[in-house]
């Protein structure tokens, strides 16, 4: 073993003790009894330091129990050598949010010393952030009154350094009131004071606590208490009302200045954390820019708190409305007062679809022209005046979708976004916004035709004939969507207006009738050109039957014309090549019949159509119905003047008048090659074959087409078609009532 | 009438950037007092959220009555804020002005409980400017959006201000080139003041409509020398000895001297800045 | 290290990035090899200050050194000065020697030192001499104030370049610089702006005339129009625009124009937007407006107009011959339209 010399003194032993790398027992055995001259204690606490891992030290401290009194000598050693790695530890690295807990709650037991649980005290210091428990644990000790007082305003203190730290900090406000019964206490007072400062919000400012305060502060007499004053000064930002006292306005510091070694610590070690985590934070300068920094952000979100009610309601509110309705969950919806205050403004109202909600039971006038000046104003803005660049074009979409919204929630469409509409489209190119420019057109509301011809259809149908089918489509979508939103949204608030519900022969229902055939007349002159034009693609044709099968089901009662479809839609329709198109013809005819049928038993129904009118409806779909069975069943295409003949090119006409015959016929051909397969089975004459689909075999072909999803043909069949035994002549069971009405 | 003609040399020779403001939700006259009172314990609030919350640097704010203003028939009377800060109390460190003078007869038909006050003219450092919308967007429900001047009325103004000038200054317009024009042409083009009040003579005996004709000579001018063509380009700013505008928003009046001049001037700057909503 | 110096040093080196004060300092000539190795392992400004500040201790660096400094920062940087032009003339007393930096410097510091109190920096560098004059001079407040002019000159062009300096000096120090340089005369040519280089750029080509192009690369370029790739968009002008392309690059040429940030026109003839307003055909005055061009590059936006339509082509003479005419300030007068120097 080397010789050690007495004045080489205590580090040199625990140089040697490095150096030499062995191991802690068995070197403190050894070097204790070589060492006894120079103290037991500071030899072996020595030795033994640079050995103990951090991890260690923490396990000796929250397990300890009192009662080990034998050792005590080696118990304080080992305390003090616990409690410097610690602090060392602390100071380099920090301690993770669960070390410090534990370490917390060991500090509020009375295990160790008063002055150890100070140092341990001044050890908690956070590597990133503090756990929500630790103020509970902190708050709750507290107030038991079982601490001595000094670390009781370490604690406080520790907390006013860590409040920024705080993870969550729910829990921490719930503890309000219990903070707010220390300020009572003199020594705790600036530091409660503070910490209270810190907390509060606008909410925590309650009328008792401001008197409560007002009361402390004049129990203490002419010396003014400036934390006191500091705290009340909040208050007063928050509630004037509540605070009459003036503060006085050349105070430079209300609360005592915090410990800013301790606070300068904190700093280092969260930067060092935050680098570490590749976050970037700039070093706030000295202890006191933590203060400044923490004041700043927790402002962030509670500000301007002044000017809200008041400058909205003529005087005090009777019931504390909820600061800026802003709704988030069903929940919140269920909750909010009746009282809606709407303060904040447009962004949170668009934000949120509860708020809307809430809102939509409560409109009136001033609200709707409030939201109305908002948005006119936004779209003056953004949609007049720049230069739209990427950017511009997503805040524009983003604020369109934001309208469509909201007034699919308010259920009303606002006039400024009308008349934004009717401009825009008059300048629109039909792709810019395309989504957005058509779910406004769908909800355009109920007005005069006139006025919705000059200002949404006529740019329209400019626009239609020259673009390409799919706006073709999607325009008359949003058409067919919009006499949707007025069946649904704007008609029954029509009604209630009106005298007699269903007497729409009044002013306002003769708007609704007008408009209404404003639309369809529209989409009928539109659909000639747009179908010429594209071919009768199967798309478009498509997208016009869905168009009148919604317009025909909707309004059946309103308008004075049941049969809708003009001849260029129906005819069209019957020659396509595709079966599902021929399908929703024979649908569309179908309800047709139906909804004759109906206004001619209904006595009330007839006495308000015109005369006339109802017999013309009837004229118009027999004469059709007629035409197509004459094809279909008869085999006679283009027999006579049939309307047929100017939509075939007339050297077809003449080849043969079966092609359009049940089995011939373009969209049914495949379904009847399909019946043969499955029935006969396929010979080499396919024609022959075909043929052999007469008498009975016409039954089960139309079953056949039932199955296959071709249903509303064989059903149109069914109900126009009377079979007679004797002959298969069609007779159409509704010619006889030609005269009446 | 001299106070009034004091007020309106208070507006002279600063510069005040425009903004746009929609219909004020629940503002009234006789309140505003109790609304000087709220901005300045706002603007405390804000001062020490964003500084050292113990120091107190005090604001002191008034809002009044500006006469004059209100030319038009219906039109409420001129807002005028301003805010002092303790430290210098005789010069506003930040004014506004909000006024509506006669503005498009078609614009939005305002009832009770709103108040129209469209044009808002500011004077004073940006800082102020975004404390101030916050709390007035918030307290009164409204928008305050910057104003863009567009080209054609910028036009406008230049022949207008070209047929009231008797300051010596010339009249100065300024084109911007469209982006595709590699790094960003300007073009400033200086008129000497006796041959703009020629000009603008000439055009106005012309009967046409004088102000394109008056735009039209210049460009034609131009095109002859340089075969550039303005038309096509972007009138950014104009300024002359009676006032200067440019197209971000930016006024500053001069004139003062003639109250008619500077009250044609004013009414029509301020008239036409109203965005029209008849289509 | 006098204080001045120190002061000097300490500003060029905190202006300058990093990265960018080595190469200068590299260029100084005035550092050995191993202190700036020692130099490039600071990481920040303020410890190079001090480093650089040690080093010109340690080698016992004085004023006029440091002044060299400043010139190579302003040759570094001469994009941050406005240069003007001078022309020198007069036919050179050809049996002088070739002029030399030391010579060149000592006797402009004896000439200038009769008018005023100076320091003189010379440098070669890339075949123009670098001069920096230092004049100090008494302000109001009895405080010795100093300000530089830069001079750059080339010797195969005979132009020099001035930046700013005060009228009372700018006449001493032009008579300097031409007796110095072996001129009879020296004068102000309009012509001014940031960019060196392009400035020297038109003053040299000033003899050549336009035209002298690469008939194959013109070729090229017409083709290098830029490419529509969407296409569903017709060009109904091709022709036109292929015109305007070939006309632009007859005048302009293919190389990259010369970096001019103004050009200042004064308008001195009668109205001519007579179509508009015809009444203006009576009066014969003079109807004088300046116009000004202003851009970071005024020629290739000037270019680029008529490319893109804003302007007719041909562009006038005035807008096409800039480099070739060597000014940016011109007087445009009625007489016969003829262009007046």
């Amino acid at each position: 073993m080397p010789v050690l010399h007495q004045r080489q003194g205590v580090r040199g032993v625990s140089h040697i003790a490095i150096a030499c790398g062995l191991s802690s027992k068995l070197f403190l055995n050894n070097f204790i009894g070589v060492l006894k001259p120079l103290g037991k204690r500071s030899a072996s606490c020595l030795v033994m330091e640079h050995t103990l891992t951090s991890s260690e030290a923490l396990d000796f401290f929250l397990h300890y129990k009192i009662g080990e009194q034998k050792q005590r000598t080696s118990n304080r050693v080992a305390i003090s050598r616990s409690i410097r790695i610690l602090e060392t530890t602390s100071r380099r690295h920090g301690l993770e949010p669960s070390v410090l807990e534990d370490l917390l709650r060991v500090v509020v037991k009375d295990t160790f010393t008063c002055q150890m649980r100070h140092r341990l005290v001044k050890c908690l210091i956070p590597t990133s952030v503090v756990s929500r428990n630790a103020p509970v644990i902190a708050v709750a000790s507290l107030c038991t009154e079982t601490l001595p007082p000094t670390l009781q305003v370490l604690l406080v203190q520790w907390l006013i350094l860590v409040f920024d730290l705080v993870d969550n900090k729910s829990d921490f406000h719930c503890l309000y009131e219990m903070i707010f019964y220390l300020v009572q206490f003199d020594n705790l007072s600036p530091y409660v004071c503070h910490l209270l400062y810190l907390l509060t919000r606008r909410k925590d400012v309650k009328r008792f606590r401001v008197q409560k305060l007002l009361r402390i502060m004049s129990a203490q007499g002419s010396n003014p208490q400036l934390h006191l004053q500091g705290l009340l000064s909040l208050y007063k930002t928050y509630r004037p009302e509540y605070v009459s006292l003036s503060v006085p306005s050349d105070v430079r510091r209300y609360f005592p200045s915090v410990n800013r070694a301790w606070a300068q610590l904190i700093n280092l070690i969260q930067v060092k954390h935050s680098v570490k985590c590749g976050i970037q934070r700039q070093v706030a300068p000295q202890g006191a820019g933590v203060l400044e920094k923490r004041l700043s952000r927790k402002r962030e979100r509670d500000l301007a708190p002044v000017a809200y009610s008041q400058g909205l309601s003529t005087g005090p509110p009777a019931r504390e409305s909820s600061s800026g309705l802003h709704l988030d969950d069903v929940w919140e919806l269920l909750g909010s007062p009746d009282d809606v205050d709407m303060t904040d403004g447009l962004s949170s109202l668009f934000g949120s679809p509860f708020t809307l909600c809430r809102l939509s039971c409560s409109m009136d006038d001033v609200k709707r022209m409030r939201i109305d000046y908002s948005v006119d104003h936004v779209l003056q803005h953004e949609f007049w005046n720049d230069v739209t660049t990427p950017r511009t074009l997503r805040v524009q979409e983003e604020f369109l979708d934001g309208v469509v919204r909201a007034q699919d929630i308010l259920k009303e469409c606002l006039p400024g976004i009308e008349h934004f509409l009717s401009r825009w489209l008059h300048v629109w190119d039909g792709e810019t916004l395309r989504l957005q420019t058509l779910n406004l057109l769908a909800q355009v509301p109920l007005c005069e035709s006139s006025e919705l011809k000059r200002k949404f259809l006529r740019p329209l149908s400019l626009l239609m004939m020259t673009s390409s089918i799919h706006l073709k489509c999607a325009v008359l979508k949003s058409l067919q969507q919009l006499l949707l939103n007025w069946q649904t949204r704007d008609l029954p608030k029509l009604q209630t207006q009106l005298m007699s519900p269903d007497n729409l022969d009044d002013q306002g229902g003769v708007e609704a009738r007008d408009a209404v055939v404003a639309v369809i007349s529209f989409v009928d002159e539109i659909s000639n050109v747009v179908l010429q034009q594209e071919g009768y693609s199967a798309l478009l044709i498509h997208v016009l039957l869905s168009f009148y099968q919604t317009a025909g089901e909707l309004w059946p009662r309103l308008l004075d014309n049941i049969m809708i479809m003009p001849d260029c839609m129906i005819y069209p329709s019957f020659l396509t090549y595709d079966p599902s198109c021929l399908n929703r013809l024979c649908q569309i005819l179908c309800s047709y019949r139906d909804n004759i049928i109906a206004a001619k038993s209904d006595a009330a129904l007839q006495s308000r159509h015109a005369p006339g009118k109802l017999s013309m409806a009837l004229h118009t779909h027999n004469t059709v119905v007629q035409r197509m069975m004459g094809c279909i069943w008869k085999g006679l295409a283009f027999h006579g003047n049939q309307g047929l003949g100017c939509f075939v090119d007339s050297s077809l006409q003449s080849t043969s008048s079966f092609c359009l015959y049940l089995t011939c016929h373009p969209a049914l051909l495949g379904f009847a090659i399909g019946y043969v397969d499955a029935t006969f089975g396929r010979s080499e004459n396919l024609f022959k074959d075909l043929e052999r689909i007469k008498g009975p075999e016409i039954e089960r072909f139309l079953q056949y087409l039932d199955e296959q999803g071709v249903a509303s043909l064989p059903l149109l069949l069914q109900k126009t078609i009377r079979k007679s035994k004797s002959s298969r002549r069609p007779v159409n069971p509704l010619g006889s009532h030609c005269d009446s009405g | 009438y001299f106070c009034f003609l004091k007020a309106m040399k208070s507006l002279t020779k600063k510069h005040f950037h425009a903004y746009r403001v929609s219909p004020l939700c629940m503002f009234s006259y006789p309140r505003l007092q109790h609304y000087a009172q709220m901005l300045e314990t706002f603007l405390t609030a804000e001062v020490k959220c964003a500084g050292d919350p113990t120091t107190n640097s005090g604001f002191h704010t008034n809002i009044s009555v500006f006469p004059g203003l209100a030319t038009g028939q219906r039109d409420p009377e001129a807002i005028l804020i301003q805010i002092f800060c303790k430290q210098e109390q005789k010069r506003p460190a930040w004014e506004g002005l909000l006024c509506s003078v006669e503005p498009e007869p078609s614009y939005l038909t305002v009832c009770m409980p709103f108040v129209l006050l469209p044009l808002l003219l500011v004077h004073g450092p940006k800082k102020f400017t975004t404390a101030w919308k916050t709390w007035f967007e918030r307290t009164f429900d409204c928008c305050v959006s910057p104003l863009v001047i567009p080209s054609y009325e910028l036009a406008w103004m230049a022949a207008l201000w070209a047929g009231a000038m008797s300051v010596p200054r010339t009249l100065d317009l300024q084109w911007s080139s469209p982006p595709p024009v590699s790094d960003g042409l300007h073009i400033t083009m200086s008129v000497n003041r006796n041959d703009a009040l020629r000009l603008w003579d000439c055009v106005h005996t012309s009967g046409e409509e004088e102000v394109g004709l008056f735009k039209q000579g210049l460009e034609e001018h131009i095109f002859h020398h340089f075969h550039v063509i303005l038309d096509a380009m972007i009138l950014e700013s104009v300024s002359s000895g009676v006032a200067s505008a440019n197209n971000s928003g930016h006024i500053k009046v001069l004139f003062h001297k003639p109250l008619v001049h500077i009250l044609v001037a004013s009414s029509y700057l301020l008239d036409i800045l109203i965005p029209t909503k008849g289509s | 290290m006098e204080l001045d110096a120190w002061i000097i040093l300490r500003q060029l080196i905190v202006r300058c990035r990093l990265g960018q004060s080595m190469k200068l300092l590299d260029s100084w000539g005035y550092m050995s090899r191993k202190q700036l190795q020692n130099l490039k392992r600071c990481r920040s400004k303020l410890a190079l200050v001090s480093a650089v500040g040690q080093i010109a201790e340690e080698n016992d660096i004085g004023l006029q050194q440091v002044m060299e400094l400043e010139l190579l920062y302003v040759q570094l940087f001469s994009k941050q000065k406005t240069w003007r032009a001078f022309k020198l003339t007069g036919p050179q007393n050809l049996m002088a020697e070739p002029i030399n930096q030391e010579r060149l410097r000592a006797d402009l510091q004896n000439k200038l030192s009769l008018f005023f109190k100076s320091m003189v920096v010379v440098r070669e560098i890339q075949r123009a001499f670098w001069i920096q004059i230092s004049i100090q001079e008494k302000s109001s407040k009895a405080k010795l104030r100093r300000y530089t002019v830069h001079a750059v000159f080339y010797p195969l062009s005979a132009h020099i370049f001035l930046t700013f300096a005060k009228s009372s000096a700018q006449d001493h120090l032009l008579q300097v610089l031409h007796l110095a340089l072996n001129y009879r005369n020296i004068e102000m040519v309009v012509l001014g702006g940031h960019c060196l280089e392009s400035l020297s750029r038109i003053v040299s080509n000033e003899a050549n005339m336009c035209g002298l192009q690469n008939p194959s690369l013109a070729m090229m370029s017409k083709h290098n129009i830029e490419a529509e790739t969407d296409p569903r968009i017709t060009d109904e002008n091709k022709k036109d625009k292929e015109r305007t392309m070939a006309l632009t690059h007859q005048s302009f040429g293919n190389q990259p124009q010369p970096v001019l940030e103004e050009l200042v026109f004064t308008l001195d003839t009668r109205f001519h937007g007579l179509i508009t307003i015809p009444a203006m055909k009576e009066s014969t005055d003079v109807f004088s407006t300046k116009v000004r061009f202003q851009s970071k590059n005024v020629l290739e936006a000037v270019k680029s107009l008529g490319i893109h339509g804003l302007a007719k082509t041909p562009l006038p003479y005035t807008l096409r011959m800039v480099p070739q005419l060597g000014r940016n300030s011109f007087r445009i007068s009625e007489r016969k339209k003829k262009l007046q120097e």
